[in-house]
């Protein structure tokens, strides 16, 4: 039964796509696109951490942790590509071979291929947080402490990368890469590629995202977010719906920083901590948590405050942000969505005071299309 | 003998010492509506607690239908085994639709993680029907948290009846009704017994007396007296312990 409201979102949609793959790339100057891209990588990571805080209810402070799985994954690949061409001119990273390593440690060797180092951009975020969520979840742990214990994860994480400089390149992480696929990542016709490539994963992202709400998986994921013991006594045991939704978020943000980092130039430690974990929840808080749309948008808006922020006055983005997200805890707890909504019922009473709610419309389209 | 359908014998639940239930010994054959009453503290919601799973006897048995040990299942086995709960505090889901949360209770064959990804959400004319019998179907849209007191009472006796169970268990469904949906609650109660099972439990002793067939008293975590309604009434521990009290228990709502 495909409502009024589906073909109007599916036109929205496409228009929005067309205008990040063709007229963005137009208009834009190099610098702001590559920006562009770079937010448009990390909302997909955003997709995945309101899948998991903002339909299930569990908040994850270690999304950095998966988010910098994925983007080390793809720096090894780049930085393997480099080949005897680096300062060194050997066969080995440059940070190795100063580090006194004169053997590929085993775990680089599976990044020569590009489409390894992909996978296991995605799949090892997910085997991660299936193993985490498993026992995590089996012994009930729930609310804050689940908070708690991903947060940990994020500070063990980013110790472990500096601690271990010859492997992983410690503090100043892994840079200084030249191709990808053999393509110059100089070239700005290659960038455009990538930024293009990040637009149409993050609208498959979308789409995945979305099928996944709305099916009755969805409405589980929504019951263990109101009440999970009350789930159990209707047959469903939350175990397994909230290991798969952690690891499908875990999977996103992993995906995430493969793309983002042939576009910045760098992964590094700082990428992955307590510090920009928080970060990622926050634009989803600001978007607005529990939709899709506004997990983007959030994404897009706060990033776009930061480097407008932090061009102009770079001493105050942190103080900025701390006020952004408690200002939006306290006063708009539905974010920017939220708002947009507001503003259209508000539109709607006004124009029709005697109609039948819109949302209640579009439940029954939603459920029974 | 038939089977029974809920067994428990010699069933002890302590809690730091204090004993909430006390080498309880209780039975109920399918198709039965029992009414199980007693003062507060009496071990009641206990009794539920230890019959859908939520929580482990120290010492008992407890046998469901045809010799399945339920203490070393979890919630969510019992549920699919076919024990449904309503609780004593309305519980459902909120910020879903009344809709969806038929939808989730609905009997189906899997509730696991890729059959609830990849099935059709549907069984339309179910729910609908569900909806028409508690007086929702006009309210299918709206979500569950905007539903009055009395209202998610019904949406969860709702979510009860299309799960199916075999064994329904009702803890204090007519709290915050008004007389008429009291009346109407008990009619369905009624009807759903012969064809599932149903233990309630209840305070109101006007709602008792329409829908009782048969009264189990629970007293300090075991079972003071068990009967029709005239003999439990005239009984006189039961006098003494709780028709005693009931101006103050109803003091209390």
């Amino acid at each position: 039964m495909p409502g009024q409201k589906s073909w109007k979102e599916w036109l929205l949609l496409g228009a929005i796509l067309l205008l990040l793959l063709f007229a963005a790339p137009a208009t834009l100057s190099e610098f702001r696109l590559n920006l562009l891209g770079k937010f448009l990588a990390l909302a997909i990571l955003a997709l995945g951490i309101d899948l998991i805080w903002g339909y299930t209810g569990m908040l994850s402070l270690g999304h950095g942790v998966f988010f910098g799985l994925g983007g080390y994954c793809m720096a090894m690949y780049l930085k393997l590509q480099v080949g005897t061409a680096g300062t060194y001119q050997t066969d080995l990273p440059d940070f190795m071979t100063w580090n006194g390593l004169t053997q590929l440690p085993w775990f680089w060797k599976p990044m020569y291929h590009f489409w390894a180092a992909m996978l296991c951009a995605i799949l090892v975020p997910a085997l991660c947080a299936t193993l985490l969520g498993f026992l995590t979840f089996r012994s009930r742990v729930q609310g804050v402490y689940f908070a708690i214990i991903t947060q940990a994860l994020a500070l063990v994480a980013s110790l472990l990368l500096i601690g271990q400089q010859p492997y992983t390149g410690g503090t100043n992480g892994i840079t200084d890469y030249r191709t990808l696929l053999g393509f110059d990542l100089a070239d700005n016709a290659v960038q455009k590629g990538i930024y293009v490539a990040t637009v149409v994963v993050l609208a498959l992202c979308y789409l995945f995202c979305r099928w996944i709400v709305r099916s009755r998986l969805g409405k589980v994921l929504g019951a263990i977010r109101d009440a999970e013991n009350r789930l159990r006594f209707l047959g469903y045991d939350p175990v397994g719906f909230k290991v798969f939704v952690f690891a499908v978020s875990a999977a996103l943000a992993g995906l995430a920083g493969a793309l983002f980092v042939p576009q910045v130039g760098i992964i590094s430690p700082s990428n992955v901590g307590i510090v920009p974990s928080i970060e990622m929840v926050i634009w989803v808080a600001v978007g607005g948590r529990g939709t899709l749309s506004g997990a983007v948008l959030g994404t897009l808006l706060v990033n776009g405050a930061k480097s407008a922020f932090s061009e102009e006055f770079p001493a105050f983005w942190l103080y900025f942000l701390g006020s952004l997200f408690v200002g939006v805890v306290l006063l708009f707890p539905d974010g920017a969505v939220g708002l947009l909504r507001a503003a259209r019922k508000l539109a709607a009473r006004l124009r029709a005071p005697a109609a039948p709610e819109p949302e209640l419309r579009e439940a029954e389209q939603e459920t029974l299309r | 003998m038939p089977t029974s359908i809920i067994y428990l014998e010699g069933v002890t639940v302590s809690f730091d010492g204090f004993k909430a239930l006390n080498n309880l010994n209780f039975i109920m054959y399918p198709g039965e509506l029992r009414v199980v009453i007693g003062p507060n503290g009496a071990g009641k919601t206990t009794l539920l607690d230890v019959i859908s799973g939520k929580v482990r006897p120290s010492e008992g048995r407890v046998i469901f239908g045809e010799l399945t040990e339920l203490s070393s299942l979890a919630e969510h086995e019992m549920a699919k085994l076919g024990i449904g709960r309503k609780f004593q505090t309305p519980s459902v889901f909120k910020h879903l639709s009344v809709y969806e949360n038929l939808e989730l209770a609905c009997h189906q064959k899997s509730k696991g993680v890729f059959a609830t990804l990849f099935s059709k959400r549907g069984e339309r004319d179910k729910i609908f029907s569900v909806l028409e019998y508690i007086g929702l179907a006009e309210k299918a849209w709206h979500k569950a948290g905007a539903l009055s007191h009395g209202e998610k009472q019904w949406l969860e006796i709702g979510m009860v009846v299309i799960q199916d169970p075999r064994l329904m268990l009702i803890d204090e469904p007519v709290a915050g009704m008004t007389g008429k949906e009291t009346e109407k609650t008990g009619e369905l109660l009624t009807s759903l017994a012969g064809k599932h099972s149903v233990l309630v439990i209840e305070h109101d002793m006007n709602f008792v007396r329409q829908i009782a067939q048969t009264i189990t008293v629970l007293h300090e975590g075991t079972v003071l007296c068990e009967g029709a309604l005239e003999k439990v009434q005239s009984d006189p521990r039961v006098v003494e312990i709780y028709l005693g009290r009931e101006h103050k228990s109803h003091a209390n709502h």
